[in-house]
């Protein structure tokens, strides 16, 4: 084993280095005249930009005078590649956000257990690792969801939303007679996405220990999931998922979709934060991924919205706790990340349009152990890493006419050899 | 050999007089040398350390597994089929842009304004960022892109660019290649151009044609331009990613997947930061090995242009 002191030897040079280049730097001097500085390393995006994250703590500030918190924003790099450079450093921030717990990051983080917050927060147990709780969200981030083009399922004549997989499949044959495009999906990372909010919901609604049970190699991905993928196949074959799917890219596919150009399109709670800023949109609805016919409490795949996490090298652990508090349980900060990012959760409400109330109902309606995590999956829930990768091209495989057994046994032999 | 020692001896500097010497070079060599070493060779020695561990990029402590990073590298199918990839980007990238490249720089080698003007498009995408000229052609390669539309207008049904594996493979090689072989042209013509204008009139004296001319004369004495074009282009081409991120993402099915996109994935997506040291340490060496190769192979037809 490598001990700290090797490591620290090794994150000299690499900080040598990047002081050579310019890119390290930190005036960081843990705080002055008697005042505590909390860092926070945060995704700065078009939405959270690096005033809104300013804006966002103020309150705290001012209500806590003995904290500064000194907002960092890791660049174009983004939290996930800058965190294990500040951790290799020496210099890691006292919170980081946005980056779910795992296995392999959990030893750097603060156990948060001792805390009501943290425990009984939005997806709590779901994220929770041996038993220990390490992140506190804000919200939920729907991921097993149909969006739909209203218009669309009154030409087709579809008087209500489907409630089985095979209501659905049922669905898209209308939709496709009415003349519309039944699926909209596209390439890059999104071709998964509607394989999973076929399968999940019926797969983990009927064994919840799926996750688990594959990553132990005692369940197989042609059992388990061979029915999702050939019901998938059969879609591909009939025209309601286009082969071309795969030359669109992402903001192609949900342009497509709100301009009326296709009839239902899977997709995370996320949408709703660009369908409600769009114009000249179609008018469209939700419903939530329906688990073949006989699976009485269909899964809902869901992620954590804006985690945060405690790092344990933190000198400030006491006061980055009060801060994570004030993040997830103010009913204002709270509401406004929920706004900014288009997440929900149940008892935290902005103002939103019809779609959006429409998600919240969802969220207000599905039980807690219902959740389920999507792609490679997260705190004891989670399978070989790789996995979403996998599946991706394994799905743009069944896109471009692979033969459903055999993406099985591609999937098989990939768990198989990975799994060891 | 008695009367050389004293000689000899007279010669000789005091210590302090050669180190006043030497000064300045180290002066002003040292700081490109401190920079080389922390830049090139402290990073290479650090990721080949780290290729023989299996951190995470997040824990403090790790454990040395040996070499089997580097078994797991020739084991992995997808490092595999994306290390085949990137050798036929590599190898038909290479041919293609320096035959184009060497095609177009031998038409616009003349001195008028048209291939002025010609060079300077020619060479224009080589400017442009790699990803916006992947996003362009995706853009323009999609399914209900300008490239479709314009062959719905002269009768001909959409082609899958993007979304059928050859095609794709197809059109990220091509993409490079467009992007690519102005850079190649320029190099091409700075050759062309230094060429001794004698040798073709003499040639056009014995009445060599002009096709003869180039063949002869103009090939043989740009042959150090050809070696210098050759493993410029191989050793990027064995680099590509942001072209490759920006058209397809690696799709469909993972086909396009290049060696680099796969370590960086493996790296930071999949927190598998020794594994993708390793797979760079390999690709690191098959780079020396091949440049070397090249300018080896290349030597011949260069001796020639010195004698």
């Amino acid at each position: 084993m490598i001990k700290h002191r090797t490591l620290a030897s090794v994150g000299t040079l690499t900080v040598a280095a990047l002081a050579l280049t310019g890119c390290a730097g930190s005036d960081d001097d843990g705080g002055s005249g008697g005042t505590t500085e909390v860092s926070m390393l945060v995704n700065v995006t078009p939405n959270l930009t690096e005033e809104y994250w300013n804006e966002l703590v103020k309150p705290f500030e001012d209500a806590n005078p003995g904290i500064d918190v000194v907002v960092q924003n890791p660049g174009a790099e983004g939290v996930a590649a800058a965190l294990p450079r500040l951790l290799t450093a020496g210099d890691a921030p006292d919170v980081v956000q946005s980056l779910p717990p795992t296995t392999d990051l959990a030893p750097e983080l603060v156990d948060l257990s001792q805390y009501d917050w943290a425990t009984t927060g939005p997806l709590a147990d779901q994220y929770s690792i041996d038993g220990k709780y390490y992140m506190a969200g804000i919200g939920f981030q729907l991921q097993s969801l149909w969006f739909y083009n209203k218009t669309a399922f009154e030409e087709a004549g579809i008087t209500a939303v489907p409630a089985t997989v095979e209501e659905l499949t049922a669905a898209l044959g209308k939709l496709k007679d009415a003349g519309w495009t039944p699926v909209q999906t596209g390439g890059d990372w999104m071709t998964s996405h509607s394989l999973q909010a076929l399968g999940l919901p019926s797969i983990v609604g009927q064994d919840p220990d799926w996750f688990a049970r594959m990553s132990a190699g005692e369940a197989t991905f042609s059992d388990t999931y061979g029915d999702a993928v050939a019901t998938y196949a059969d879609w591909v074959a009939k025209g309601y998922v286009p082969k071309d799917a795969l030359g669109i890219k992402y903001p192609d596919a949900e342009q497509a979709f709100l301009s009326g150009k296709s009839a239902i399109y899977p997709m995370g709670s996320w949408f709703a934060g660009t369908e409600a800023k769009a114009e000249d949109k179609a008018e469209i609805g939700v419903f939530r991924a329906p688990a073949v016919d006989g699976v009485a409490s269909p899964a809902m795949g869901a992620n954590i919205a804006s985690p945060y996490s405690i790092l344990q090298a933190s000198e400030s652990q006491d006061a980055a706790a009060k801060l994570v508090e004030f993040l997830v349980t103010d009913q204002d900060a709270v509401a406004s990340q929920l706004e900014v990012d288009g997440n929900f959760r149940d008892g935290y409400e902005y103002e939103m349009d019809d779609l959006g109330k429409e998600l919240l109902q969802i969220v207000a309606d599905t039980p807690a152990e219902a959740y389920t995590p999507t792609g490679q999956g997260y705190g004891e829930r989670t399978l070989p890493t790789g996995y979403s990768d996998e599946i991706n091209a394994q799905t743009q495989a069944l896109i471009g006419g692979t033969p459903a057994d055999k993406v099985d046994a591609a999937m098989d032999d990939w768990f198989a050899a990975t799994i060891g | 050999m008695a009367t050389t020692v004293p000689l000899a001896r007279a010669r000789r500097r005091p210590a302090a007089r050669v180190w006043r010497d030497r000064l300045p070079g180290i002066v002003m060599g040292g700081p490109a040398v401190l920079v080389f070493l922390a830049m090139f060779i402290v990073p290479m020695f650090l990721a080949f350390v780290l290729s023989l561990t299996d951190w995470n990029g997040y824990s403090l402590n790790f454990t040395f597994i040996g070499l089997e990073n580097y078994a797991e590298a020739f084991r992995n199918p997808r490092t595999v089929d994306a290390a085949v990839f990137t050798a036929v980007v590599a190898f038909c990238g290479t041919v293609l842009c320096n035959a184009v490249g060497l095609f177009i720089a031998a038409l616009i080698a003349g001195n008028s304004r048209a291939n002025t003007l010609l060079r300077t498009i020619f060479f224009y995408p080589y400017i442009i960022s790699a990803l916006i000229i992947g996003f362009l052609w995706s853009a323009m390669l999609s399914p209900e892109g300008a490239v479709n539309g314009l062959l719905g207008h002269l009768g001909v049904g959409p082609v899958p660019f993007l979304t059928e594996v050859a095609f794709a493979k197809a059109s990220v090689i091509l993409t490079i290649v467009w992007s690519h072989f102005g850079f190649n042209m320029i190099l091409f013509l700075a050759g062309i151009k230094s060429v001794p204008t004698e040798y073709y009139e003499a040639a056009t004296v014995d009445g060599a044609s002009k096709w003869q001319q180039f063949r002869n004369v103009t090939l043989p004495l740009i042959a150090p331009v050809f070696t210098v074009n050759l493993v410029l282009t191989l050793v990027g081409l064995l680099k590509v990613y942001d072209i490759v991120l920006a058209l397809t993402d690696g799709g469909p099915a993972g086909s396009t997947q290049t060696i680099v996109y796969q370590i960086l994935r493996d790296s930071f997506a999949n927190s598998e930061l020794g594994f993708g040291a390793a797979q760079s340490v390999v690709l690191l060496l098959v780079t020396a090995v091949l440049g070397l190769a090249v300018t080896f192979a290349r030597r011949g037809a260069e001796k020639k242009v010195a004698d």
